[in-house]
């Protein structure tokens, strides 16, 4: 780069840090003058669930730069670490550029005919033999909403089989039922503002800064502009959250479930609830209980809710003492009382975050149900500032999986294949007769893959994600994979991972600037971009490998579209009235996101509320009004502690939690290609504590080998990384495709949302 | 040469040591130093340079975050 640009460059660096400090009002203009030669497109980002908005500069057919985008109110201008690399994970070496067919031990380069021919062929012959169940779809929250509603309508629509599953079952399903348990609709009621409003922010098994780096940004400028500002980790892990909150607050795994009971016996002990808002606003139920782990094949659950009173759920807390619980949780019955009085304060704007601690959880739906609790207990809910928030991990898990429905017993817009009504709104926008879509649900994600391994299903195809790396108990998986006797597996990604190695087919890819997309982030934003530079050698979007399958299986008719893209969202939108509204597509083409419902030309910031909800009346106040069941009441659900699917013993006498960590996204198949982070944050190691680390003669940066029932795995041990583990614990992340951690994790599930615990299991670690 | 232009958030009373303290990394330049923050660029021979130049700044006591603005990579070969 000669000098006189290159200065130019920093000019525009530094002119795009300046307004990204003053909201736009500097610096702007400086940046765009220095540019020269740059084209520049809007897009969210390819990462997480918060969605920020990033520039992308192209020049000449490549990307050249990123910048985040000052115009975006999710990020104002910011982008997290990952953001350095949004281009790059786009340019590894080893992208796929052709179709693959596994021809013996041999992956074979074809043509994409060759390809679809093939596996149209494997989808007929299966059908035609073993029915439509026998094929199935395992896809994304990385799907573009397109993708999404392409593959539901084909496989619920058009095949008849309710086989499709995204991998959100895996990450938001316990929010998911938590929501329709508690509100009779997904999605949080809040909004991405509550983060710069509130003063009070109770984090829940959610490393926020690692993994919501901008939101947790946003959360440190509030407390730096008002000292009143109080940010609570409740952890099983000691982590860059817990290092920057006020407090760290260390429990035992799965006493969640007990800390919260606690916090409302207390609120309930004490009167500090909203005895108004809780007659006017709430009902009270109880479930089932020793609701089972989802262990065994096949597993079934159907809960029974029965009515409650307040007196009778008064009843039911007494038990949860701060002493009974201080004792379950190792939390201090001191402490206990203190968050209690803070959640309760009058004088405090209270939110609750949280992410895969609550939702990869064998109680994961109740879990999620308890927190809604102590909000709707003490009236501080809906409001500017003070709401519950469910954060997400990817990047479209809310807008494709959730809001499409994406899953075996889901429709669009919160609708679901058991209700006949539903299903007759389906087949009238779908265009189908409406005995196709089946009533059943058949498999939730573990058992979809537990079919495979049975041979009740054959024929599965795999988008966008990695199962054959991320499925808890992997090795019965993988195994089921390759079990031959009919079963054909199709992988569609752009690099090769530990999936497209076990494919029959595996088919390359475009990835998000190289399609035209659109994203739903967690404040229920959705945001469109376009394409803006090629991909590479042959690779086609899913979208493309979705209607040409279609196509080709005889329901072409289906996706009757000239412009894709805009006419499916179009369709799409036809579903989402009456509290899901979503714009016209051009509405999100011109703007950095709109957030439903959208009616009226007006995004909605807070659901439910009034005076920012248009579906609630003067005079109501908060409304609940998507459940018609309880005439528009929330539910304050009675659930009980239950122990974890597996506890540590004397054998295995260690708690294993997986999760992520800053550098790497999930499995690592796009941060890995990217040598920089790799050596950041390469191998996955295994965080011990050191006084465990001691007792087994293991050293920092020695080697460790954990055992489960399931597996074996050895690791360099980590003693005094950026995670720090609890005594009795230790903490492996699950990006490095050769430490396949989850072979050790346990397949058991939450019975309601089918969500696997990945936070949970025991092991035994010796000195390797 | 990929640069990057960075935000280092840092609290009021903190900001004048960590730009002292920055003043004399390598591939570091402060543009400008406000309030509660240091606005710089960093220009170095690859991605993971840049990397290393963040992990410093994180480093220094009183800085609270780093985060991203601009990078630009144009003559960067893939």
């Amino acid at each position: 780069m000669d000098l006189n640009r290159r200065d130019f460059i920093k000019s525009s660096a530094a002119a795009a840090a300046l307004a990204a400090l003053s909201g736009g009002k500097i610096g702007g203009s400086l940046a765009e003058a220095a540019d020269g030669g740059i084209k520049w497109g809007k897009a969210p980002c390819r990462f997480c669930g918060t969605g920020c908005g990033v520039l992308v500069g192209v020049k000449d057919g490549r990307i050249v730069a990123t910048k985040g985008d000052p115009q975006a109110p999710v990020n104002k201008g910011l982008n997290c670490i990952k953001g350095y690399f949004l281009s790059k994970v786009l340019n590894g070496k080893d992208r796929l550029t052709k179709p693959l067919i596994r021809k013996g031990d041999k992956m074979v380069e074809a043509s994409w005919d060759e390809a679809m021919t093939l596996i149209a062929s494997k989808f007929k012959e299966s059908i035609a033999k073993h029915g439509p169940d026998s094929v199935a779809i395992y896809g994304s929250g990385q799907w573009t909403v397109f993708e999404g509603y392409a593959a539901a309508k084909l496989f619920k629509g058009g095949i008849g089989t309710n086989n499709i599953e995204p991998n959100a079952r895996l990450c938001m399903a316990s929010a998911v039922t938590g929501f329709m348990t508690t509100f009779a609709s997904d999605e949080p009621m809040g909004c991405y503002d509550d983060l710069d409003l509130g003063d009070t922010y109770f984090l829940w098994g959610a490393n926020m800064a690692e993994c919501h780096p901008v939101l947790f940004s946003r959360l440190i400028d509030n407390r730096l502009k008002n000292p009143k500002v109080k940010i609570i980790d409740f952890g099983t892990r000691h982590t860059r959250t817990s290092q920057m909150a006020d407090k760290y607050i260390r429990f035992n795994p799965q006493t969640d479930l007990a800390l919260l009971n606690a916090i409302a016996h207390i609120i309930v002990r004490d009167k500090t609830y909203d005895e108004e808002f809780i007659k006017k606003h709430t009902v009270f139920r109880k479930g089932k209980t020793n609701i089972g782990y989802g262990l065994e094949d096949k597993f079934k659950f159907a809960d029974d809710p029965k009515p409650m009173t307040f007196e009778e759920y008064k009843e039911f807390l007494k038990p949860y003492t701060p002493e009974y619980v201080a004792k379950l949780s190792g939390v201090p019955a001191k402490t206990i009382e203190e968050v209690a009085r803070l959640y309760a304060d009058k004088s405090r704007k209270v939110n609750s975050l949280w992410t895969m601690g609550f939702n990869q959880h064998v109680r994961g739906t109740w879990v999620n149900n308890l927190v809604y609790n102590v909000h709707l207990l003490t009236g501080k809910i809906c409001k500017p500032g003070e709401n519950p928030m469910s954060l997400t991990g990817q990047p479209s898990a809310c807008g494709t999986a959730r809001e499409v429905g994406t899953f075996t017993h889901r429709l669009p817009a919160d609708m679901v294949v058991t209700n006949p009504e539903h299903r007759a709104k389906a087949a009238g926008i779908w265009g189908v007769d409406v005995k196709k879509i089946p009533e059943k649900p058949s498999y939730h994600a573990t058992e979809m893959f537990r079919a495979l391994d049975r041979g009740d299903i054959k024929v599965i195809w795999s988008q966008v994600t990695n199962p054959f790396q991320s499925m808890p108990n992997l090795n019965r998986y993988r195994k089921g994979a390759r079990k031959g006797d009919g079963r054909f597996v199709i992988v569609s990604d752009i690099y090769p991972t530990r999936s497209t190695e076990l494919a029959d087919v595996v088919l390359p890819s475009a990835s998000w600037v190289e399609k035209e997309g659109f994203f739903g982030n967690a404040e229920r934003r959705g945001q469109q971009w376009y394409k803006m530079v090629d991909a590479p050698g042959e690779a086609k979007s899913d979208l493309w490998q979705i209607l040409e399958l279609a196509r080709r299986l005889g329901y072409g008719n289906l996706f009757p579209y000239k412009y894709v893209e805009k006419e499916i969202f179009e369709e799409y939108r036809k579903f989402t009235g009456g509290g899901k509204d979503l714009a016209p597509y051009e509405a999100y083409t011109k703007s950095r996101g709109l957030r439903w419902p959208y009616v009226n030309g007006k995004e909605t910031l807070w659901r439910y509320a009034e005076g920012h909800d248009p579906y609630v009346k003067a005079g109501e106040g908060v409304k609940f009004y998507k459940n018609k069941a309880t005439e528009g009441k929330a539910v304050i659900w009675a659930r009980p502690y239950e122990p974890a699917a597996e506890v540590p013993d004397k054998q295995f006498p260690f708690w294993l939690c997986t999760g992520r960590v800053l550098e790497h996204w999930h499995t690592g198949t796009m941060t890995g290609r990217v040598p920089e982070l790799k050596r950041a944050y390469g191998a996955a190691v295994c965080e011990i504590h050191p006084d465990d680390a001691k007792k087994l003669g293991i050293k920092q940066g020695g080697k460790v080998k954990l055992t489960s029932k399931r597996g074996s795995i050895v690791l360099t041990a980590d003693l005094r990384g950026r995670g720090k583990a609890e005594k009795g614990n230790v903490f492996v992340a699950f990006f490095d495709e050769n430490k396949l951690i989850n072979e050790l994790c346990i397949d058991a599930y939450c019975p309601i949302s089918g969500e696997p615990d990945f936070k949970k299991c025991a092991v035994k670690l010796e000195k390797a | 040469m990929p640069v990057s232009g960075v935000i280092i958030k840092c609290r009021p009373e903190d900001v004048a040591s960590v730009a002292a303290e920055l003043a004399d990394l390598e591939s570091l330049e402060i543009h400008h130093q406000l309030q509660d923050a240091l606005v710089a660029v960093i220009d170095c021979q690859s991605v993971d340079g840049e990397l290393s130049v963040i992990s410093r700044i994180n480093a220094v006591a009183g800085v609270i975050d780093v985060r991203l603005a601009y990078h630009n990579f144009e003559d960067l070969t893939l």
